[in-house]
């Protein structure tokens, strides 16, 4: 319509609408802005624009103009390719080629638009072999060649230009390529596949950004891989003279720049493509996590269809390379791509060696040879950093195993996520890389530059790389072992000749942790003794030193770590080495774990024993800082370090061990006496704010490091498993038990309110338990200042160490089962093991602890958590459970708690539920069974009792609101939660019943609370724990109950909120509180579909051949019956702002397409009113919602017409439904540009729709091709939908006329999706 | 039940108006009195000063009358007021010059209060013109 027009008013037009879009917000109205921007949308999609947009770009001088000439012209292109004539495309490419040559002053945008342009017709040319791709290396090298710089950088863009076009298909979609494109691709590759290993070299496609979407196999996009080969047929020119003018481009080129002009126009391109909203959000949003996020969302969400998947990486890989990658790495990048053929990579590595030794040989570099320099060195890191895929049969083995492709997609992606790039190259790079004086030259380059921290990275990053070095590069171990060797001595002569600068110390630490991870243990054994061991001493020294340093920056507060990360880094590689040390020389570790962890407490201690919180010059600072609940607490922050370290400590536990002791014993003693003078001077003075606090935070921080150093040494926390003694603690304690005295021990052990030296003898004793002892002692002395009122004085963090490692020492040794281990030490047996005197006191002590705990800790909830852990931790295993009923303190607790006063009713509600759960747990303890009765009598029934009381009353109505009421129904609720967080598979049936009798009584408390929605939140919560907890145990007629019971809580909800209006600010909250828990609810309830402990399969079974028959009878009420009332009661409150949340809404998707999966069969029998909502639901979500919940709407339209084609019931409200779907499904296939990863679910969709309504498609698809007015569109369109059934006519719902419906699908979309865009 | 105030916004009714609750043992959603005025907690964090230092309760409340919003910290030891708040449920009988008359669950009426001057005050007028039954709720509460 626009060529219509003569071109003059188009360029006026056109003019007109750039300046209002590029206009100031504040000077132009949206609607103006949006006409503007329909303005160009449809000049880009006018007919044959091509003389229109000549002379636009002939005559127009505004570049926004210019630019969506070039964008015009590109789309149109590949829309009417096939309609063009060879020689006007040919002739069309020239003109833009010669344009953007002629006029070096263009905007940079839009040079970079009219060379995407020309890279776009080329790739179209091609695939039909219309365009010769060697001619145009040729015009490009002959650019490359001209010596004028303005040329090399534009020779350099169309390459970039090229390669993006090539590397990633999500950019061709972004720019308006269809699918039919992807289509054609995709035959092209079908019919090369056979010659595919002539055309690949085994592993060559590697850079991340350009393989990515590549290796996909089942996607459209692998195509891509097979271009290049094609295009890049080997060396059509010099490939020195070609690289050289790239690598040094002359002027600025930014690939960035590249992008710039997607950014700029406001709306047109997001209104087109559901990338770019992705790609440039509209908040700060940095690319870089928008890949991560990619990378996370690829990994947690394994199930996407395949091209979702392949379009991730293809953004992500765009992503990465359009916005990540400077100038040089776009050289690179072009580089690598154009010689993707490995003996290039290997050509441009023999290149750049060259040319490093060259430089390496020089005496003084000028800053220009030094910035030349650097960029060799990067290039050299490039190549070395190069992933080098497994070959290509491995692949294609594993493409084999799993038809779909996902197995070895998922491969790939785990392949590609690895942050660090090992080293593993092929067999031909022997030569290359085995040379000695390749590493030699690197370590000379190195020193040679160090002072340049830039160049320092890189030359150490290629060190690294060089060091990680694996594969089939060596012939055999020799070769390895004396690479190895070669390194070592490298790495040691270079370490001990220089001083380590700030820039070197990660770089360094990579280099040894790579060695360290990549050599196998024979490797690093076979090395000759003496290198070996000067590599520990090496290791050892470099540990610590960075260790200080760490320190050091922590002090200073430092924004970069680099030490800390470089230590983090050599204390992981610790571990590696010494965690399977028998390959090792005896005892070879220990001395450098003494070293390394010796400075690791010196570092960590203040002064004088150690250096925390001393500056260089020895000046202590010391600040307080805010600190939030947010922030982690040491032992998670660095847990990593302490693994280590503790590890270390085992290693050398003869000296560590006793080392730990003897400085907490130290220091608790000073703790105990600074704590008697504070009070001594509390007692005389007045003013309790004159304390000094800086000497008993000094030591409270150097106890914090002692026992959390000392947790990690002596116990593991493994998840889901028993934990066991560390087999080097057993053997140091069984190695010393001869010289102990055991009843000493138990004395040190039994009296942790006296001094441990003051006890006679106290040189013999067992030191794992000693250090245990050490720890009860910090505990005692807080525990008596709690009682001597002073804390106020005390440290809450010290406390939650201390509990915290009670838990971790009580998990692993309390009790120890004999067993589990070969050799027992006869100390930790007698003083721990099952039936001891020893274990009964400890489990005293550790109970009374708590019990002091809760009462003085009330008010820090962190303490509080900590220490009910604690408890939970006694009583979650039968055998320590036994003991702990049996104490009186364990009675008295539950006595006070169940009495629901001070101080355990201060505690906050959540450690309140743990404190709950504790008990309850504990009453499946050993009891006889009076004491059973005794105790359920002391800890429930108080509980029910009070309850029942309470609402039994008369005036309960009125006196609800009293808030000592409300907070007894409060406190109720809670315990209620706690109580189904302790249901096990054993107790189940016996806390089913007791939680029973409360649900329903929290249903008349939903009557009376309904106008208090806090309260009603909390109702709701617990029939979602108990449903959570418990369902997956229920036999059928338990679950019928909870069902029930559910269904009434619901309708009671419904009954009180539907139509209600409140006034308050957080109505909407409350609102999304309560639907998000009964959604949470329902699906629970559901869950018992998928998973289901009980044992009742037989009566299930039974059940259900009712179900189907007789509707209802036998049972009252089923899950669906719950589920669909729910969904009844929150349909009508789902407000559109409610789906707003995303959460919410993503949840209320899930559930509605559980149901329809689950339960296709009630659909129908829903009530009018409903029905037509979950369909209008399904509308919403398909058409106006994420791509997510519009796949989720399109996955619950397959049961359903499913369902229709079962019941052959015509004129029902559902067949009726699906007829509308099929017209939905079929618009958004065909007519509307959708998002690729619905694909597969809307062709699924689509398939059973049209199986159900045959005519009705035959009908759309007729009145689609009735619009059709070109003749050559109405005869491709007709045969693509002849196609499209060909192969599943009559359709029916079989599988395997599915999977071809989809197949064909996949290329009828292709096919036609580009033509109907064409409006 | 005490009479209640009429005018709830500054309400004075010389009782008790609060009891003293710890600062650990408040809950989000639950209410407690900042700056004089009883508010709804809708956010509550911990922090502390120091490694060492003990816990103090931040929380931000909203003032359930007037929906101002009030900050404040204190000490987790520290005790702090939560208002008695009482919701009663009332009956709308009829509506004359923009006063309402409700009647409680004890039969007794009350013509004190206005119809609210808001989008719910249009729509109770509106909604009780067309069915002459509305059930209307609102808060007195003493303090």
């Amino acid at each position: 319509m626009m060529a219509a027009v003569g071109a003059p008013e188009v360029i006026s037009q056109l003019e007109s609408a750039a300046k209002v879009l590029m206009a100031p917000p504040s000077m132009v109205n949206t609607e103006q802005r949006q006409h503007a921007e329909h303005i160009f949308l449809s000049f880009r999609k006018s007919k044959s624009p091509f003389a229109v947009c000549k002379h636009i770009l002939e005559t127009s001088k505004v570049d926004y103009v210019l630019f969506q000439a070039a964008t015009a012209v590109m789309e149109a292109v590949v829309r009417e390719w096939i309609l063009l004539e060879k020689a006007s495309i040919e002739s069309l490419r020239t003109f833009l080629l010669t344009y953007v040559l002629q006029r070096p002053n263009l905007q940079k945008y839009v040079r970079e638009q009219i060379l995407l342009a020309v890279a776009v017709i080329v790739k179209r040319g091609s695939l039909d072999k219309s365009i010769n791709c060697k001619g145009i290396f040729h015009e490009v090298s002959q650019l490359i060649s001209s010596g004028n710089p303005t040329v090399q950088t534009l020779a350099c863009s169309i390459l970039t230009a090229l390669i993006s076009e090539f590397s990633s298909s999500s950019k061709t979609s972004n720019i308006g390529l269809n699918m039919e494109f992807h289509g054609s691709c995709k035959r092209i590759f079908q019919v090369r596949l056979p010659f595919l290993p002539l055309l690949l070299p085994p592993a060559p496609f590697s850079s991340r950004s350009f393989f990515l979407p590549l290796l996909f196999p089942p996607a459209p996009f692998s195509s891509r891989s097979f271009f290049l080969p094609l295009l890049f047929p080997p060396a059509p020119f010099a490939s020195r003279s070609f690289c050289l003018p790239l690598l040094f481009p002359p002027a600025p080129f930014s690939s960035r720049s590249f992008f710039l002009p997607l950014l700029l126009p406001p709306a047109p391109f997001s209104s087109r493509s559901f990338f770019l909203p992705l790609l440039f959000p509209p908040a700060p949003f940095s690319s870089c996590s928008f890949f991560l996020l990619l990378l996370f969302l690829l990994l947690l969400f394994p199930p996407f269809s395949s091209v979702h998947l392949t379009e991730c990486y293809a953004l992500s890989g765009l992503v990465v390379v359009c916005v990540c990658v400077d100038t040089f790495c776009a050289c690179v990048f072009v580089l690598m791509c154009v010689h993707v053929q490995e003996d290039n990579l290997r050509q441009i590595f023999v290149l750049t060696m060259e040319v490093l030794q060259e430089f390496s040989r020089r005496e003084n570099l000028n800053a220009q040879m030094s910035s030349v320099f650097q960029r060799y060195l990067a290039l050299a890191n490039q190549v070395l950093s190069w992933n080098f895929l497994p070959p290509n049969h491995i692949l294609s083995c594993v493409r084999s195993v799993s038809p779909l492709g996902s197995l070895g997609r998922h491969y790939i992606a785990m392949f590609e996520s690895t942050q660090n790039v090992m080293l593993k190259p092929t067999e031909t790079w022997r030569e290359a890389l085995l040379d000695t004086r390749v590493m030699d030259l690197f370590f000379t380059v190195h020193i040679k530059i160090r002072e340049d921290s830039d160049m320092a990275q890189d030359s150490l990053q290629c060190l690294a790389q060089l060091a990680s070095m694996h594969g089939p590069i060596f012939p055999d171990e020799s070769a390895q072992v004396s690479y190895l060797a070669h390194l070592v001595e490298g790495l040691l002569s270079m370490i001990n000749g220089i001083e380590i600068e700030d820039s070197e110390a990660v770089g360094i630490s990579n280099i040894i942790s790579n060695l360290i991870s990549t050599f196998p243990r024979v490797i690093l054994t076979a090395l000759p003794s003496e290198l070996f061991t000067s590599f520990i001493n090496c290791l050892t020294l470099l540990t610590c030193s960075f260790g200080r340093s760490a320190a050091l920056e922590e002090v200073l507060d430092k924004d970069d770590m680099v030490y800390m990360e470089a230590y983090d880094k050599l204390l992981e590689s610790w571990l590696t080495l010494v965690q399977d040390d028998e390959h090792f020389p005896r005892g070879c570790f220990v001395q450098p774990a003494v070293q390394v962890f010796n400075s690791y407490i010196q570092c960590h201690l203040a002064a004088p024993d150690g250096t925390r919180n001393l500056t260089v010059n020895g000046v202590a600072s010391h600040e307080e800082d805010e600190i939030n609940e947010l922030q982690e607490d040491d032992r998670e922050l660095f847990s990593d370090q302490l693994a280590s370290i503790g590890m270390l400590g085992r290693i050398a536990a003869n000296h560590c061990i006793p080392l730990l002791t003897s400085l907490l014993e130290e220091r608790v003693t000073r703790l105990h006496g600074q704590l008697q003078r504070t009070q001594q001077h509390l007692m005389n003075s007045s003013n309790p704010g004159s304390v000094d606090r800086k000497v008993l935070d000094d030591l409270y921080e150097d106890i914090h490091w002692l026992i959390l150093v000392s947790g990690y040494l002596l116990a593991d926390d493994p998840q889901g498993e028993t934990p066991l003694i560390p087999a080097e603690v057993m053997e140091y304690s069984i190695n010393h038990s001869t010289e102990v005295d055991i009843n000493t021990t138990l004395q040190i052990l039994g009296s942790p309110g006296e001094k441990a030296s003051s006890i006679p003898g106290c040189n013999r004793t067992d030191s794992v338990i000693r250090l245990l002892s050490a720890v009860l002692r910090t505990s005692e002395v807080e525990s008596r200042a709690t009682r001597a009122s002073l804390t106020e004085l005390l440290s809450p963090q010290m406390g939650k160490d201390i509990v915290w490692f009670l838990k971790r020492w009580a998990k692993t040794y309390l009790l120890v089962d004999e067993k589990l281990y070969g050799q027992i030490s006869i100390p930790l047996s007698t003083a721990f093991g099952a039936d001891t005197e020893g274990a009964q006191w400890i489990v005293g002590y550790l109970l009374e602890k708590v019990i002091n705990n809760l009462s003085v800790w009330s008010s820090e909830p962190e303490l509080a958590n900590d220490t009910v852990e604690l408890l939970v931790c006694l009583v979650e295993k039968r055998e320590r459970a036994n003991i702990v009923v049996q104490c009186e303190n364990w009675w008295n607790l539950a006595k006070q708690f169940a009495s629901r006063s001070p101080p355990l009713d201060l505690l906050s509600s959540s450690v309140q539920r743990t404190l709950m759960k504790a008990l309850v747990l504990g009453g499946f303890a050993h009891m006889d069974s009076d004491t059973k009765q005794q105790y359920w009598t002391e800890v429930l029934h108080p509980l029910q009792q009070r309850f029942l009381n309470l609402i039994n009353q008369e005036n309960f109505p009125q006196i609800c609101q009293e808030e000592s009421v409300k907070r007894e129904i409060v406190a109720t609720l809670e315990a209620l939660c706690g109580i189904a967080e302790a249901t096990q598979i054993d107790n189940v049936a016996s806390l089913f019943s007791f939680l029973m009798d409360f649900l329903s009584s929290c249903i008349g408390l939903m009557e009376v609370y309904r106008n208090t929605p806090e309260t009603i939140n909390l109702i709701i919560e617990v029939f979602v724990e108990v449903a959570h907890k418990q369902i997956c145990y229920l036999g059928e007629s338990k679950s019928m109950k909870l069902y029930e019971v559910c269904l009434t809580l619901l309708q009671v909800y419904s009954k009180n909120n539907l139509g209600r209006k409140r006034a308050d600010v957080a109505a909407e909250e409350d609102q999304y509180q309560d639907l998000l828990l009964i959604m949470e609810l329902l699906t629970n309830l559901l869950s018992k579909e998928f998973i289901d402990f009980s044992d009742t399969g037989v009566d299930d079974e039974v059940f259900r051949g009712q179900e189907q028959g007789s509707g209802a009878a036998g049972r009252s009420v089923s899950a669906a019956d719950v589920v669909l009332f729910g969904v009844n009661i929150i349909l009508p409150l789902m407000s559109q702002d409610l789906l707003k949340f995303p959460s919410l809404c993503n949840q209320y998707y899930k559930l509605i397409t559980f149901i329809c999966e689950i339960f296709p069969e009630k659909i129908p029998q829903l009530p009018e009113e409903l029905f037509k909502s979950l369909m209008y639901s399904l509308e919403l979500g398909m058409t106006s919602m994420s791509s997510e919940v519009s796949q989720l709407c399109l996955e619950a339209l397959s049961p359903l017409a499913e369902q229709c084609a079962k019941t052959q019931e015509k004129d029902t409200p559902l067949f009726i439904a699906t007829r509308h779907f099929l017209k939905l499904v079929f618009d958004m296939l065909v007519l509307q540009k959708h998002n690729t990863e619905i694909t597969v679910a809307a062709g699924e969709a689509l398939y059973t729709l049209v199986c159900l309504h045959q005519a009705e498609y035959q009908e759309l698809v007729e009145s689609l091709l009735a619009t059709q007015r070109d003749a050559v569109i109405y005869q491709r369109l007709a045969d693509a939908f002849n196609k499209l059934t060909a192969s599943s006519t009559p359709p029916s719902m079989d599988r395997k006329q599915k999977v071809a419906f989809l197949k064909s699908l996949e290329e009828f979309v292709s096919n036609v999706g580009g033509l109907l865009c064409v409006k | 039940m005490a009479d209640p105030e009429l005018d709830f916004t500054t309400g004075e009714s010389g009782a008790s108006a609060t009891i003293p609750m710890q600062c650990s043992a408040l809950r989000k959603n639950g209410h407690v009195v900042l700056k004089g005025r009883p508010c709804k907690i809708v956010e509550m964090s911990t922090s502390k000063t120091g490694k060492h230092g003990h816990a103090k309760v931040n929380m931000v409340g909203i003032d359930i009358f007037t929906n101002k919003k009030y900050e404040d910290m204190c000490p987790s030891t520290h005790n702090m007021d939560v208002p008695h708040i009482k919701r009663n449920e009332f009956q709308l009988l009829n509506i004359t010059d923009g006063f309402m008359s409700l009647m409680g669950d004890n039969g007794d009426v009350r013509e004190d209060l206005r119809v609210p001057d808001s989008d719910l005050g249009k729509e109770i007028e509106q909604k009780f013109r067309l069915a002459r039954c509305w059930v209307a709720f609102c808060r007195i509460t003493e303090v």
